[in-house]
Formats: C-alpha cells, sequence, structure tokens
C-alpha cells in the first residue's frame, strides 16, 4: 500500500524531475567549462558592460533627464545575451559535441528536448537584467517605486521567456549553417536598435518598424518604461499579453522548424548535419 | 632578418587570408561596422556634426577595429591550439613571437578596412555632412592609432597564450574599452577617477588626436597626446616582448601550451 | 627481421642522439568547481633511454602511459618536472634555439594543419617559419609533394583532403627542415590498411635517407615491421627496452608475437 504510493507518487513527480535534471544537465554541458569567475564575466560582465555603454551614450546624446529609459531598454536587451549566445548555440553545440544524434534518435518529444534547454536560461537572463537594475541604480542613479515592483518584475519575466522563444529560433537556424557565430551576434547586436532601446522606434524606415513590432521585447521595453514612469500596469495590459503572444508564437515556430529540419534531413540522409 | 622579415610576412598573408574566412571575424570586419554604423547614426542623427563625425562614423569604424582585436589577437592563438598547429608554430625555428606578430598584423589589416566600410555606410545612409577639420591629422590619427592596437592585440595574444580561458577574457574586454575610452561618448561623461584609469589605454590617446582632427585646434593642443599614444604604444609593445619571454618558460613548465 | 639486428650493429661506438635520464613529468590540475583542489599526476615516474643516429625507436605503451608526454618534452614542448632529456647532447629545456631546426614532429590525427588553406599553402607557410629560403622553397616543395604522392591535389583546400592524405601532407610539412630526428605520435591513428602500408614506406625511405625515427603506435604489427628497438612504458614507468626479437624471447609462451609479449608486459605477467 505504502510502497505504491510512492511509487505513483514518484511516477507523478518524474516528469518535473525529468525536467529539472535535463535542464540543469544541458546548462552544466555548455558552462561546465567555466569557472564561476568565468560565468560571471561572460553571463553577467559583458552584457552589463554593454548595457553601461549604451545607457552612456544615451545619455550624453538625450541628455541627463531621460536616463531610466534608455537603462531600461538597454538592460532589457541583455535577456538577448543569454537567448541568442545560451539558447541559440544550444543546438549547435549538442552537434559539435556529437550528442544532436542522440537527442533526436530518443523517444522524447520535441518539446521534451526544447523547453527544459531554455527554462534555466528564463530564470539567468531574468537575473542578469536585474542585477543590470541594481548597477543602474548605484551608478546611474536609476529608480523604481516599490508599489511597481511586482508588476516591473512579471514585465521582466515575460521578456525573459520571450527572448528565450526566439533564442530557440536561431538555435534551429544555427544548425542550417557553419557560421554559428555570424547569426548570433547580429541578432543580439540588431537587437540594440530593431527594439527600441537606444533610439525612437519611428527614426526607422516603416518597414523596418514592422519588423520590430514583431519582434520580443519592444512591447516589454515599452512596458517598463511606462511602469517605471509611475503608470499602472492594467492600463498596458494589451502590452504585456501582446509579449507572452509574441513568445509563445516564436515558440511554436520554433519546435515547427527544428521538426521540419529533423525530417528533412533524415528524408536526404543528412542526419550528420545535425 | 631577411628571413625574419619573410616569417611576418608569411604569417601575416596567411592570417589575412584565413581569418576572413572565420564567421566570427566576418562579422567583426563585416558585419559589425555595418550595425554598429546604422545603430550609432540612428542614436547620433539629431546631434552635430562634428558629434556625429566622430562618434557615429568614426565611432563606430574604431569600436569595430577593437573588437576585431580583441576577437582575433587572444582566440587566434586560442584556434592554433584548436587545430592542433600551435605546438608547430611554437617550436618552429622562426621564433613563436615573430609569428604571432604577423598574424597580429594580418588582422589589423582587415580592422582598418573595416573603419573604411564603417565610413562608407554612414556616409551613404544618414543624409548628415561629415566634417574633417584636418585631414592630415585624421591620417596621422589613424595611423598611430592602428600602430597602437597592433601592439595591444601583440600584448593580448602574450596574455592569451598563457592563459586557456582566452575566449571568455576577449569576451569581456570588449565594451569596458569603448566605455573607458571615449569611442562612442565623450570621455568627460565619465567620473573624474576612472578618466585617470582612461588614459592608461592607447585608444583614449587616439580618440583625442582624431576629436582633433574632427573639430580642429591648435596643433600645441594636439601634440601631448601623440606624445602620449607613441610612448603608450611603445610601453605595450616592450612588455610583450617581456611577456614572450616569459611565455618560452611558463608554458612548459605549465604544460598549458595545448589543450589536452 | 635480420635487417634490425645488421641496423643495431651500426650505432655502436656512436653518439646518442637523444638521452633521457630518469625523466619525470608531474601536471597540476585542479578538481572542484567553487573550492578548487589541486591534484597532481605523475605521467613520467622516472624513465631513461638512449637513441642512436639512425634508428627507428619505437615507444609503446596502453593510453596514458606517457608516450605523448615524452615526446613533447624532446621536441622542446613541454618541460621535464626533472631528469634529464637531451637532444643531440643539447638540453629540451634551456637549449631548445640548438633543437629545434634540427628536429620535426608529427602528432598523430587529422589536425595540425590549416584546413582552410591548401596543401601549398600550408607547406609554403611552414616552409617561412622554418626558415628556409625563399629562393629554395619552390624546388622543396615540388620534391616534397612528389615525395609524399600529393602533387596533382596541392593547391586543393586541406578540408578536401582525405585522412591518409592529411596525414602524408603532415609528412612533407615534417621534411621541409631536413630534420635528424622525426618524432611522429602515433602516425597511423586511423589510416586505412593502404594509407598505414603508405605511411610504413615512407617512414622506411626516411629512416634510409640517415635520420632518425621515434615513432609511438598502438599497432603491434607496425612497430614489430618498422622499429629496431621498442621501449614499451607503461604508467610513467619503463617496462622493457630491448631489439623486436629480444622482447618477443620474454614471452612466457612459443613463438610469441610482439604483441602477445607487450600484453604480458603490460599486465605484468612476465618480468622484463
Amino acid at each position: 500500500m505504502t510502497k505504491n504510493s510512492t511509487i505513483l507518487r514518484v511516477a507523478w513527480a518524474d516528469p518535473f524531475k525529468r525536467l529539472i535534471r535535463k535542464a540543469t544537465l544541458s546548462y552544466k554541458g555548455l558552462f561546465g567549462v567555466m569557472n564561476w569567475q568565468q560565468y560571471l564575466m561572460v553571463n553577467l560582465g559583458s552584457p552589463i558592460m554593454q548595457m553601461l555603454c549604451f545607457t552612456l551614450v544615451a545619455n550624453y546624446v538625450y541628455g541627463y533627464t531621460d536616463l531610466s529609459k534608455w537603462l531600461i531598454g538597454n538592460a532589457l536587451v541583455m535577456t538577448y545575451f543569454n537567448a541568442v549566445f545560451g539558447v541559440g548555440s544550444q543546438l549547435s553545440a549538442e552537434r559539435n559535441s556529437g550528442t544532436l544524434k542522440l537527442l533526436i534518435a530518443s523517444p522524447s518529444d520535441r518539446i521534451g528536448i526544447f523547453l527544459p534547454r531554455a527554462i534555466l536560461h528564463i530564470f539567468d537572463g531574468l537575473f542578469a537584467v536585474i542585477l543590470g537594475f541594481v548597477v543602474g541604480a548605484i551608478f546611474l542613479g536609476f529608480t523604481l517605486p516599490l508599489v511597481t515592483w511586482p508588476a516591473f518584475l512579471l514585465a521582466l519575466l515575460v521578456a525573459s521567456f520571450s527572448a528565450m522563444a526566439f533564442g530557440l529560433i536561431i538555435s534551429c537556424l544555427g544548425l542550417l549553417s557553419r557560421d554559428l557565430n555570424l547569426i548570433l551576434n547580429i541578432a543580439s547586436m540588431s537587437m540594440l536598435g530593431l527594439t527600441g532601446a537606444n533610439f525612437p522606434i519611428e527614426r526607422m524606415p516603416v518597414w523596418l518598424q514592422t519588423i520590430s513590432h514583431a519582434m520580443p521585447l519592444t512591447r516589454s521595453i515599452e512596458l517598463c518604461r511606462a511602469l517605471q514612469a509611475g503608470e499602472v500596469l492594467s492600463a498596458h495590459m494589451n502590452l504585456l499579453y501582446g509579449e507572452v503572444l509574441v513568445g509563445m508564437a516564436l515558440m511554436f515556430v520554433g519546435v515547427l522548424l527544428f521538426s521540419f529540419m529533423e525530417k528533412i534531413a533524415v528524408k536526404r540522409g543528412a542526419l550528420e548535419m545535425f | 632578418m631577411i628571413s625574419t622579415f619573410n616569417v611576418l610576412t608569411s604569417s601575416a598573408v596567411q592570417q589575412f587570408k584565413t581569418s576572413i574566412g572565420r564567421p566570427m571575424f566576418r562579422f567583426c570586419v563585416i558585419a559589425q561596422p555595418i550595425i554598429f554604423g546604422l545603430l550609432l547614426g540612428m542614436i547620433y542623427l539629431e546631434k552635430s556634426s562634428v558629434d556625429f563625425t566622430l562618434y557615429a562614423v568614426l565611432g563606430s569604424g574604431l569600436s569595430t577595429f577593437w573588437s576585431s582585436i580583441c576577437f582575433s589577437s587572444a582566440s587566434d592563438i586560442h584556434r592554433e591550439r584548436w587545430y592542433g598547429t600551435l605546438e608547430t608554430i611554437y617550436a618552429a625555428p622562426a621564433g613563436f613571437k615573430w609569428i604571432v606578430l604577423g598574424k597580429i598584423i594580418g588582422n589589423s589589416i582587415w580592422g582598418f578596412l573595416s573603419i573604411c566600410l564603417s565610413v562608407t555606410v554612414v556616409t551613404l545612409f544618414f543624409d548628415k555632412s561629415l566634417v574633417i577639420a584636418q585631414p592630415l591629422w585624421l591620417g596621422i590619427g589613424l595611423s598611430l592609432m592602428t600602430a597602437s592596437l597592433i601592439a595591444i592585440g601583440y600584448l593580448f595574444a602574450a596574455l592569451f597564450t598563457l592563459s586557456r580561458n582566452a575566449r571568455v577574457m576577449m569576451n569581456f574586454m570588449e565594451y569596458p574599452v569603448y566605455i573607458l575610452c571615449g569611442i562612442l561618448f565623450p570621455l568627460e561623461m565619465l567620473p573624474k577617477a576612472v578618466q585617470v584609469l582612461s588614459y592608461a589605454f592607447s585608444p583614449t590617446w587616439a580618440v583625442k588626436i582624431l576629436r582633433f582632427a574632427v573639430a580642429g585646434g591648435e596643433v600645441s593642443q594636439v601634440l601631448p597626446y601623440v606624445y602620449g599614444l607613441i610612448s603608450l604604444t611603445l610601453i605595450y609593445g616592450l612588455f610583450s616582448v617581456v611577456m614572450f619571454n616569459r611565455i618560452d618558460v611558463k608554458c612548459r613548465v605549465d604544460a598549458t601550451l595545448e589543450v589536452y | 627481421m635480420s635487417q634490425s639486428s645488421t641496423k643495431r650493429e651500426l650505432h655502436i661506438g656512436k653518439l646518442p642522439v637523444i638521452s633521457v635520464k630518469d625523466l619525470k613529468r608531474t601536471y597540476q590540475t585542479k578538481v572542484g568547481l567553487l573550492n578548487q583542489e589541486k591534484k597532481s599526476v605523475e605521467a613520467l615516474k622516472g624513465i631513461s633511454f638512449e637513441i642512436y643516429p639512425g634508428e627507428i625507436f619505437g615507444l609503446l605503451g596502453p593510453n596514458g602511459a606517457g608516450k605523448t608526454t615524452t615526446i613533447k618534452i624532446l621536441t622542446t614542448l613541454l618541460a621535464p618536472t626533472s631528469g634529464e632529456a637531451k637532444v643531440f647532447g643539447c638540453d629540451a629545456f634551456g637549449e631548445e634555439k640548438k633543437i629545434r631546426p634540427r628536429i620535426n614532429f608529427i602528432f598523430g590525427g587529422e589536425r595540425s594543419l590549416y584546413w582552410r588553406l591548401s596543401g601549398e599553402d600550408n607547406l609554403k607557410y611552414f616552409a617561412d617559419i622554418y626558415k628556409i629560403p625563399r629562393a629554395k622553397q619552390p624546388e622543396l616543395l615540388n620534391r616534397l609533394f612528389d615525395q609524399v604522392g600529393l602533387s596533382d591535389v596541392r593547391k586543393h583546400k586541406v578540408e578536401t583532403y582525405s585522412k591518409g592524405m592529411k596525414q602524408r601532407l603532415q609528412i612533407a610539412r615534417a621534411l621541409l627542415n631536413n630534420p635528424e630526428i622525426i618524432f611522429l605520435d602515433e602516425p597511423s591513428l586511423g589510416l586505412d590498411p593502404v594509407g598505414a602500408r603508405a605511411l610504413k614506406q615512407m617512414i622506411r625511405d626516411i629512416s634510409a635517407q640517415g635520420k632518425t625515427v621515434l615513432l609511438t603506435t598502438h599497432y603491434m604489427q607496425e612497430a614489430d615491421e618498422l622499429c629496431d628497438r621498442i621501449a614499451i612504458i607503461s604508467g610513467g614507468e619503463m617496462v622493457a627496452l630491448d631489439t623486436v626479437e629480444g622482447l618477443k624471447s620474454k614471452a612466457n609462451t612459443a613463438n610469441a608475437s610482439l604483441e602477445d609479449v607487450y600484453v604480458q608486459l603490460v599486465n605484468g605477467e612476465v618480468a622484463s
């Protein structure tokens, strides 16, 4: 009786345990070569430096009054670092270590492969952004009213989620190309402009503005700026929902793309591509 | 002497040919000047022509040059490890330090070309007039800066030969230098204490010379920066040579020459 | 096999080109993520041997025995922790400038070449860094490409080469400076029988030119056919050092092959 229920409980908890283990192991496999100082430098140090740099640029260009607006933009763009370089390079890293074919041949469904990989990065990205704000508060006098913290945090979580979803797509595209680094860097650098983090979106040509609105983060940056300016979340729910939708759509496209590429690879006998 | 010169040119040519085949380097010298040029152009769109020329046009080029140094000089040693050729070039009679210097020069030619690319992109894309008050000094500034970046690259290569974590380090060196050296915004935006640190990096001095070339002024104002830049470059060079001599012993004692 | 005994006669009375005495090498590694713990691994626990001019000397042993460490020390790539490693009577650590122009080496596998360059560009580059005068290079390259049978593909990129072709290009590279000693660390790794046979012939040719060869391999047949003398090391210690015939006579079974005696020696089933 007790034995049975234990088994039941274990079985019930299994998917979660598997998820957590998959997430931590895939994360370790990728960053295991680094020690924690390096981890701090790569995952936090350089994104924060980028944030400081562009905030200072904006500070000079637009004057002191608008500082937090640009800090918010550049802090949120940091989630792309994790998304693009962390999640985006994952499948290629698996391929390089020869483990991708094992993943493909495994009985897990595609979401089961994908999701765990992204989940830790969501929190990693979130952590980076929050640290960015702390740095901003210490060095650039950034302030955020206490009442807006919960809403702000929610907005950041959603932003990080949709950035990760974007990372999954990059990850698939990375498999098609030998120039993974080229794709990763172009993707990450373009975000500095495309999301409206550093200059008003209206300065771009109309077609680029359209792309900008289909990208993750554009809405979140707008939302966070509004929240920081003292507006309430309920007035901007459309931005929050919009971001969630963008994230889910990207996630869907990512999984679809991966299955599609897998089929093509098997059909053409190009499994070495993986 | 002649054979050492042959080693230098041969290594530079080899590097010039191979490095552009690398995605990351292609990003640094082709994509980044374009993206940075457009990005900074957009940001500096409504500032004065001097600011636009200095930071959007030259700044994007300079920062790109710096990135290409970060992502080549450091990682080239790492890459030789990866190819398994590090042992061969290390034990070659030509002397490891000459081979590496050749590589840095080869990369820097690309870095310089990337400045040209970003200048072209920004001038073509934006309807802003560029100002160059002293074209001669622009030439002087750019040449001195190139020499100095070669020296820094060389120093980095030395430091990174000793470390297996070259890639990690160089990733981190990119933005702090943009910030510290006033490449993308005036140095004066930084706190005074930080500005002192800035002068330890030669790009800071180079930017001052470029600023003079763009905005104009008295020659006597720019000369201290010229002397400063030259001295720093020499110091970097000297330091690199010392490092390379140290490497010769250290990496064999510590067995850090190769990855396995 | 009479060939090996006549060759052995050759070096009697000659000075060794390589002399290794009580050579030790310890590696420091760090274990753990946060509280890093230093751990030392003894790769070589004090080995000694001498190699004479013109010999093909085999260095055999299981993975991790210390073969590559030995080669790295002798090729001036690694400092010994203690003991003596002399090449041409010069210290491998400290007098490397005198050694480097006179030796060359190949580490097995497909690495150690620039895949994005053509075979010719590779050799040109290495010729320059081995300070071969430019005027002499064209003729030298022609001869080497001929010797390793890659003349028709010399303009092709190395990434299009097969494993065997890459290995041959490596040999050409190693011959650029006309070295007196060539170190070959598992040169036949991953080669097909035809490629392996071609490689063996090339090693014999190199030896016939009077060059000394230090070879490591895991293929006993290859060692048997090529080597004049063989040292077997295991766990960083010398287990045996003798001619092929001498080694075979140590076996506890009749008509033992080199592989039999190797396995017995490494497992400690027979005394060396």
